[in-house]
């Protein structure tokens, strides 16, 4: 029996029309929204081809993410990896050039916490897709990772690093798990020395000493905090990390504790347990969180991950 | 007495003006100077130079021998001091401690305050009679009492020359006074004393010496009688005085004469008059719009003096001398231009009433005269009745008795 | 006398108070005051070698400092003001604290690295220049004119901040070296510090004191105190000096500190004290033990963090200025 050819036309006429109907329905209602870390709702992009990025930590997610020739704009201050160094300068940390980032017709506009309010408002408003950025644990790190694998296009990556990322750090808080609070040393992490400036309880920093198997000298401060130089006698820690500046010839911090003699009553002082820590480590909400994680491990027991070996 | 202070050549110029142009004077101790002159004449200039504030740019200054060139500024501020004009506002300082720091140049700098010190201080407050407030703030002060405790300081500096820029100019007569007595007393005691003043008879009266400054140059320096003359101050200011002998002082007081011109649309008018009677209507009617002429008057009267200096065309006598019929001819010419022949109130004499006998003529030829009710007072007539009868005259050819003239021409039409 | 008893009565007291203030300072730390610690003045031989370097290594030198620096900003405002005849004028007037910036500025972003006395060293070097560049463009002929001295001292003020502007933006990162810095803070105080200011204390504050008289001649204006016998224009160069030595080793050392220069001299004279011989002196005792007080409270509020002394003196200064002006105001 042959079924009529007009019947034939009519069901693959009407696959068709379901076919460009959900088609273009995805089109529409496809455009799915995030929340960003500064609480708005962000559309993602139907393609994204073309990304700046505004904070040195945004620029490093995108290389992790492999997503390196499609970043067309940097800050200044981007350093890492080498070939960020690169990339189109549009500004620094709080001074965007807004033209230059229009120009560039970014798809994606990947902010800071440090991005001046109005710009956010002023791209958005050219209709350009913004994304703030703005983690405050290492937790919020590997969502942000996520996130910007969403938004980006390349979710499965994403997932990818954070799984790997989850991993390592697992592995670290595993492998000081048996230690006994006697056992984790008291760290002091200092960032700058007139006045002395270290971190608190709910910083990276705290964290990353935390899994590495140590103790926040300060871990019942809040924030980033001057010190007066008294209490940094009192509380005696057992290792003093020191953050290195870049573009000073000698870091100051450091310098600062080897010569003052007054700093000779520190047990980490005269036990030689002062370590340099590259501050573009330590310090940037990127995926390196987890090198910095690798510091510290290596600075507090070196018995189990490996000596630690400061590279300028 | 010896020449204290030697001017001599003394020039200045600020930023290419000339300020002062080779001055040359001396004064003597107990002399008491005064320098007058029109604003920037350089008065001012002048005291800076001498108290070395302003290094001048030739000639030389001598304080009792020593050129001024080689003091230094200590030793020059332990010879002069000076009072200046501006008084310091918001002084939160007590009388007393203004005064002291008289004593500046005479303590070394680690050197605290001596017994001679502060009788020097003493002395200063009792000559100026500020005893009385030395523990006051000298903010509180009136403006009196504030120069009097600046001229305190200056003298708690004991100095042999004392320079003052204008020290009256912001007080009432009763303060001015005070200050010239000081002045006068420092004098006796032997200081000499040059002051800038800017009222020229405070200088008549009570200087020694005057310094006559115009437009930098000295005009003439010397005895107040001899250098304060009408035509030097009249040259001086470029203004008009009349001179007159001060009744006890006897020494030389300026009146400033303010010239209204004589020349109108009103009328002319004739004024008959002498001994002070035309002075107060000639310048009533030259406000009013007339024009004037005035005869006939002897020569030394002060209506014609006045007259003249007014610029209005007099008919004169010889003094003393009674009118002689060709002086009544003149007179009688330069009424008949007139619109009105006015006779005032003065003293009518043998020498004077010729005056009348013009006035009944005109009166006959049907000019209009008036009369000022005043003239009608019969101790006016020194004649024994022969004014007041020729007055009466008048009145019956058609003169008429006025009260005072601006009710009189107000009646008229303009 | 009675005033002079009076007048000896008053320093011995202010003295003590001042000795006083450095014993109960001493004592206080981490938030508390400590009896023991304050007594540890006289007993230092019963402590443990990190105590023994917190009270003698930490806390005192920095006691010493706040006072020394409070004491020579305030005899340098005190001074200044009696030049200037002005009593709005602080010891920073000659455009002293933008030169010191300035020079912090440079010698941060510049990496260069002499020592631990980089950034001070550079800092006094440019408060001076500043001062000196004041002078320079105030200068008309052999003369200072006040008035010109204060425009070129705002002039210059201004234009050295625009560069400090200009440095903290292209500090970036190393931005936050630069803020601690302007905002005047007596952290890390050592006896290095106190050893780098007080060579210019000891030259600085006998020279102002022996200008007394000229200062006092000074309040009944230029042209008088001329005649008196001053010789004005040696004098100022002299007292600006001697002044902008003091207050560039201050800023050098400390920060930018302000309002204790400018207030501290007007509450001697509400005193009652407007003799410079006196007024000197006062305002420096004074000025250092309020200052000394203000840092103990910096150290002390928010322990153990510290706040920077700058805050608190701009913070009590203020408003403190304020009921000043109104007082005068009344009594105009």
């Amino acid at each position: 029996m042959a079924k009529s050819n007009k019947t034939k036309g009519k069901i693959a006429f009407f696959l068709v029309g379901m076919w460009l109907l959900v088609f273009s329905l995805s089109f529409g209602v496809g455009a799915k929204t995030l929340s960003d870390d500064s609480g708005r709702e962000v559309e993602v992009p139907s393609s994204c081809e073309r990304i700046i990025s505004l904070s040195p930590s945004n620029t490093e997610i995108v290389f992790a993410l492999s997503l390196a020739e499609k970043l067309v704009g940097v800050t200044t201050y981007c350093n890492y990896p080498e070939e960020a160094k690169e990339k189109e300068k549009i500004g620094t940390l709080n001074e965007i050039n807004l033209e230059k980032v229009v120009e560039l017709e970014p798809d994606l506009v990947l902010a800071s916490s440090l991005t001046p309010p109005d710009v956010v408002e002023r791209l958005g408003s050219l209709g350009i897709t913004v994304f703030v950025l703005d983690p405050h644990n290492i937790n919020e790190v590997m969502e942000d990772i996520e996130k910007v694998g969403i938004i980006a296009g390349v979710e499965a990556r994403g997932k990818e690093l954070r799984k790997a990322m989850e991993e390592d750090i697992r592995e670290v808080r595993e492998k000081v798990s048996h230690l006994s609070p006697d056992e984790r040393p008291t760290v002091f992490h200092l960032i700058w020395h007139e006045p002395l400036w270290t971190a608190g309880g709910d910083t990276f920093i705290n964290e990353f000493i935390t899994i590495a198997g140590g103790k926040n000298a300060v871990a019942d401060l809040s924030g980033y905090v001057t010190l007066d130089l008294e209490e940094f006698i009192r509380r005696n820690p057992d290792i003093i990390t020191v953050v290195e500046n870049h573009g000073d010839a000698e870091n100051l911090p450091y310098q600062f504790l080897l010569s003052d003699g007054r700093l000779q009553v520190l047990k980490a002082i005269q036990e030689h347990k002062v370590f340099p820590v590259d501050a573009d480590i330590v310090s940037r909400s990127s995926a390196r969180v987890v090198d910095a994680i690798h510091i510290f491990a290596r600075i507090l027991h070196p018995e189990i991950f490996g000596e630690y070996e400061y590279e300028k | 007495m010896k020449e204290y202070l030697q001017v001599e050549n003394l020039s200045f110029s600020y930023r290419e003006r000339k300020v002062l142009d080779k001055l040359t004077f001396n004064v003597e101790k107990g002399e008491l100077v005064g320098i007058v002159g029109p604003n920037g004449a350089g008065k001012s200039t002048l005291l800076y130079l001498l108290a070395g504030l302003l290094t001048p740019e030739k000639g030389k200054i001598a304080l009792g021998d020593k050129d001024t060139r080689f003091l230094s500024r200590r030793m020059w501020s332990q010879k002069v001091a000076m009072v200046f004009q501006e008084i310091p506002q918001n002084l939160e300082l007590t009388s007393q401690e203004v005064i002291a720091m008289g004593r500046f140049p005479h303590l070394g700098r680690w050197q605290r305050e001596r017994e001679i010190d502060e009788e020097k201080a003493a002395w200063a407050m009792e000559i100026t009679s500020t005893t009385a407030f030395f523990d006051r703030l000298f903010s509180e002060l009136s403006g009196g009492e504030k120069q009097r405790v600046m001229i305190a300081r200056a003298l708690a500096q004991e100095p042999e020359l004392l320079l003052l820029d204008e020290p009256t100019s912001h007080l009432d007569i009763l303060h001015q006074l005070e200050i010239m007595d000081i002045l006068l007393e420092l004098r006796k005691g032997g200081m000499a004393i040059i002051s800038v003043f800017h009222d020229l008879n405070l200088v008549s009266q009570f200087c020694d010496k005057a310094l006559l400054l115009k437009e930098g140059r000295t005009l003439s320096f010397g005895g107040v009688e001899e250098v304060m003359k009408v035509e030097e101050v009249e040259k001086l200011f470029g203004v008009e005085f009349l001179e007159t002998t001060h009744p006890f002082s006897l020494r030389p007081f300026f009146m400033p004469l303010q010239k209204i011109k004589n020349q109108s649309s009103r009328g002319i008018v004739h004024l008959i008059c002498g001994g002070g009677s035309g002075s107060p209507l000639m310048r009533e009617l030259l406000e009013a719009g007339f024009s004037l002429s005035l005869g006939v008057v002897n020569q030394l009267d002060s209506d014609e003096e006045l007259a003249r200096k007014l610029g209005i065309p007099v008919v004169q006598e010889k003094p003393f001398s009674p009118f002689s019929p060709s002086t009544m001819e003149e007179a009688y010419r330069l009424a008949q231009k007139a619109d009105y022949i006015v006779i005032a109130p003065t003293y009518w004499g043998r020498g004077n009433i010729a005056n009348l006998d013009l006035a009944e003529r005109l009166a006959l030829e049907g000019k209009a005269v008036l009369v000022l009710e005043e003239a009608l007072n019969p101790e006016f007539d020194y004649t024994e009745g022969e004014a007041r009868e020729k007055l009466r005259k008048i009145i019956k050819e058609g003169g008429k008795v006025v009260k005072d003239f601006s009710t009189y021409f107000s009646s008229l039409s303009p | 006398m009675n005033t002079k008893n009076k007048k000896g009565f008053t320093y011995f007291g202010l003295v003590a108070l001042v000795l006083g203030s450095v014993f109960l300072s001493q004592g206080v730390g981490g938030g508390r005051y400590h009896l023991s610690q304050s007594l540890s003045l006289f007993f230092p031989s019963r402590l443990s070698p990190s105590e023994k370097v917190i009270l003698f290594d930490i806390r005192l030198p920095r006691i010493i400092l706040s006072f020394l620096v409070g004491g020579s900003l305030s005899l340098g405002g005190g001074a200044l003001q009696g030049i200037f005849q002005n009593p709005l004028v602080d010891p920073y007037v000659l455009g002293i604290s933008s030169g010191a910036a300035l020079g912090a500025v440079i010698a941060i972003l510049s990496g260069v690295y002499l020592g631990f006395f980089t950034i001070p060293l550079f800092a006094f070097s440019m408060a001076l220049f500043s001062a000196f560049l004041v002078f320079y463009l105030g200068k008309i002929g052999k003369k200072f004119p006040l008035e010109v001295l204060l425009l070129a001292g705002i002039g210059v003020g201004f234009f050295f901040s625009a560069l400090v502007s200009l440095g903290m933006f292209l500090a970036g990162e190393d931005l936050h070296q630069l803020f601690f810095w302007t905002m005047g803070g007596l952290w890390n105080s050592s006896w290095r510090e106190v050893k780098m200011i007080l060579p210019f204390l000891i030259v600085g504050a006998p020279t102002l004191f022996s200008f007394s008289r000229e200062l006092n001649a000074f309040l009944l204006g230029e042209k008088v105190a001329e005649s008196l016998g001053v010789e004005v224009e040696k004098v100022k160069k002299w007292l600006l000096f001697v002044v902008s030595l003091l207050v560039a080793s201050s800023v050098a050392v400390s920060g930018v500190i302000g309002f204790v220069g400018l207030v501290v001299p007007h509450l001697v004279r509400l005193l009652g004290v407007r003799d410079h011989r006196h007024l000197l002196p006062f305002s420096f005792l004074l000025g250092g033990g309020v200052l000394l007080w203000a840092d103990t409270l910096a150290r002390t509020i928010l322990n153990p963090v510290e706040l920077p002394v700058g805050i608190i003196t701009n913070l009590l200064g203020a408003p403190f200025f304020i009921y000043l002006l109104r007082k005068r105001k009344k009594s105009l």
